[in-house]
């Protein structure tokens, strides 16, 4: 079923530069100096570029000495303290094959050269310049899909919506890559959409959302443990382009079946999986669903957000099966994670969340973990339970960092029988700069003050495999 | 470090102009007065900061700095204080001989540029930043007492009274960086006491040695301004889930 094929994500690093430029040590030259041209710039082209260039999220360019020099002083301090490049798993588990923490050789490498008055050496020991894509692209896309422009107001609560799209190909396609490139970031909770085939009742270019019965304050008065409110009740919907909404009781049309495949969050520019061979086939005449958050925050905008792809002609040896999405609307199975008993007490430290638990029905790859949590999110950590009994942590994150909604990409055999526990904790107190109010419980919710803790993951399977029953989320 | 401080700083503002643009803004005070200012908007929308000058520069002493925040997601607005730069004229022309007056109209002529600020089409007005030098830090400090939509302060070289130390103590909420010389006696101990009554965990402070007072110590450690830069970076979000949301 095309609606539950999926993809699996890569966040910032650049696979083939990584490849073509290994770390440098922290070496000399004759002179006894470490240099840009010659020790830190391969660094910054497989670390940091991705970030630090015009029209990326970076507060500044790093892709010359010119761009670079000036803030030597406040790189050193950031590798030093490891505070960058953003990687937040503990390194006492799992292993990670996007690990972008720098080595101890890179740290040194660049707390060595501004120590030593940042040179800039000479021109001719640089690496070849890399060729970023254009147009505040990370991937450089075959295919682009412009979704309409949506105004977003000043104020108000702005629910989850979403809107139907025939998909942006003629014919079979493979996809390789995917980027959602927020118009403006400032206002964008998040973007995901999926596949599915199109159903005669789905209408296209209309914006369709649930009302969620919410106080003064945007706290739902019922909460009940979904980021979209009741599966029936008042739907509104809104042509793209008008600004009529009109109401009706029922169920929304514009539904995704599957999970969320692609999604945009902060920190999370885009997905690739072309290293691992693997991609996702969408059939000709699929429709592309696109779920919308955004969060007024002020400023009334019009944001202009673009969709980018690779695809190939090649079919890939691989697809990946996601376990995705806030709740009950995931493959292969409806999710039971007890998300409407989420109550986070005022002034909490360190609040656990229900567990998830995933049952593995056969042998599978886990090739990514994708923890999401809100403001309030603290830590997570993934625990396998191999049917022997045995347990291992697979990943933990000790300082959740909302704004940087990292993919871990790893590779590991789980077999069948298996089960994987994942827990997050909050912390409500005054000690989380983020936290908007203490002094209130927080239930479970899509909007920024609310809180989640979803664990998403993506496995790898043969591109011929069925992936339905490969696991149950209970 | 001096190496790369005198390097730096030529290339820093090479670097950052080739980005922004900055056009020329008249705000008008309560009083009717225009003062004049420099405006950056952020391209892709984005918080607001106000830059405070301090009383022996003008405006353009925030020049380097204020397209470095630019560069980095910020709407920046610096202004001339009354006697100051394009806002010496009409009833203002000498700040020394006026200086009690043009003080006492300071905290309007700050709301006045905050509010211009705020209606700025691409400025998140829940989310703003003020920068106060000398003169300045007391205006700033006074300005989250009366707007807390004001989420960071950087001062430089000065003090406030004890109403503002009393809201420094208080707001559990409000991270401040604070820059001083150790020479400019008054001022150091003035922003060591300011960080050190600060109620937030993440404040801090820098000391410097013969560097100079308030913003002229950028031309003796240019790395100030990039550490200023990543401050506001770290303590008022351009994107992403730390934007305070607005409801009402």
């Amino acid at each position: 079923m095309l609606s539950k094929m999926s993809v699996v994500a890569f966040p910032i690093v650049l696979i083939v530069m990584a490849a073509v430029w290994a770390p440098p040590a922290a070496s000399q030259d004759a002179g006894g100096a470490v240099t840009f041209y010659k020790d830190v710039l391969p660094v910054l082209q497989k670390n940091c570029q991705s970030c630090h260039r015009p029209g990326q999220i970076g507060p500044f360019s790093m892709l010359t000495f010119k761009d670079t020099r000036p803030w030597a002083k406040a790189m050193k301090a950031a590798v030093l303290s490891r505070a960058m490049p953003p990687w937040f798993a503990d390194p006492r588990f799992g292993h990670f094959n996007n690990d972008r923490s720098l080595t101890q050789t890179e740290i040194d490498t660049i707390a060595a050269w501004v120590n030593n008055g940042a040179p800039e050496g000479n021109p001719t020991d640089a690496p070849p310049a890399i060729e970023w894509p254009a147009g505040g692209w990370q991937i450089k896309p075959d295919v682009t899909f412009d979704l309409p422009p949506y105004p977003v107001p000043a104020r108000g609560i702005v629910e989850w919506e979403r809107i139907a799209f025939p998909a942006p190909f003629k014919e079979d396609t493979w996809v390789t890559s995917v980027e959602i490139m927020p118009g403006v970031p400032a206002v964008v909770h998040h973007m995901c959409f999926g596949f599915q085939k199109h159903k005669p009742t789905t209408p296209y270019g209309e914006y369709q959302w649930m009302e969620v019965p919410r106080g003064e304050d945007g706290t739902m008065t019922k909460p009940d443990g979904t980021t979209t409110g009741p599966p029936d009740g008042v739907v509104l919907t809104r042509i793209a382009g008008t600004t009529e909404v009109t109401r009706r009781v029922g169920r929304p049309t514009v539904y995704h079946e599957g999970t969320n495949e692609f999604c945009y969050l902060p920190g999370l520019p885009f997905e690739d999986y072309r290293a691992v061979n693997a991609g996702m086939l969408v059939p000709a005449g699929s429709d592309m669903i696109v779920s919308l958050h955004y969060t007024a925050t002020g400023l009334a905008t019009i944001d202009k957000s673009r969709i980018g792809f690779t695809v190939t002609r090649t079919p890939p040896a691989k697809k990946f099966l996601p376990q995705d999405g806030p709740e009950g609307d995931n493959a292969p199975v409806a999710r039971q994670q007890a998300n409407a008993t989420l109550a986070i007490p005022p002034y909490a430290t360190n609040h656990p969340g229900p567990p998830a638990e995933i049952s593995f029905l056969k042998d599978v790859e886990l090739v990514w973990f994708r923890p999401h949590a809100h403001v309030r999110g603290k830590t997570v950590r993934y625990t396998l339970v191999y049917p022997d009994g045995k347990e291992e942590t697979l990943l933990y994150v000790p300082h959740y960092n909302f704004n940087w909604q990292l993919t871990y990409r790893t590779s590991v055999k789980i077999p069948k029988g298996a089960r994987m526990r994942v827990q997050f904790t909050y912390d409500n107190s005054t000690g989380n700069k983020y936290n908007p109010d203490p002094g209130k419980w927080v239930y479970y919710g899509g909007q920024s003050w609310e809180e989640m803790g979803t664990p998403n993951m993506g496995f790898l399977v043969d591109r011929e495999a069925d992936e339905n029953s490969f696991l149950t989320e209970r | 470090m001096t190496r790369i401080s005198v390097v730096s700083g030529v290339l820093l503002l090479v670097a950052a102009a080739a980005h922004a643009e900055q056009r020329q803004v008249s705000v008008t005070a309560g009083d009717g007065f225009a003062l004049q200012g420099s405006y950056y908007s952020a391209e892709k929308g984005g918080p607001g900061i106000l830059l405070l000058h301090q009383c022996d520069a003008d405006r353009r002493i925030y020049d380097q700095l204020a397209t470095m925040l630019n560069v980095a997601g910020y709407n920046v607005l610096t202004i001339d204080w009354r006697g100051f730069g394009g806002s010496r004229g009409g009833a203002f022309t000498d700040f020394r001989a006026q200086r009690q007056k043009i003080l006492e109209l300071m905290p309007g002529d700050v709301d006045a540029a905050l509010k211009f600020l705020s209606a700025q089409s691409t400025v998140i007005n829940r989310a703003l930043g003020v920068v106060g030098g000398s003169c300045g830090v007391n205006q700033a400090v006074q300005a989250s007492r009366r707007h807390p939509e004001i989420r960071t302060l950087v001062l430089l070289s000065g003090g406030t009274d004890a109403q503002g130390e009393a809201h420094i103590k208080s707001s559990a909420t409000l991270p401040i960086f604070g820059a001083a010389s150790e020479e400019d006696t008054d001022a150091a101990a003035s922003i060591r006491k300011l960080v050190g009554l600060s109620a937030h965990a993440d404040s801090r402070v820098e000391m410097f040695k013969d560097a100079g007072h308030a913003a002229t110590m950028f031309a003796k450690q240019q790395d100030l301004e990039a550490d200023i830069v990543i401050w506001f970076r770290a303590n008022l979000p351009v994107a992403g889930y730390g934007l305070p949301p607005a409801i009402r």
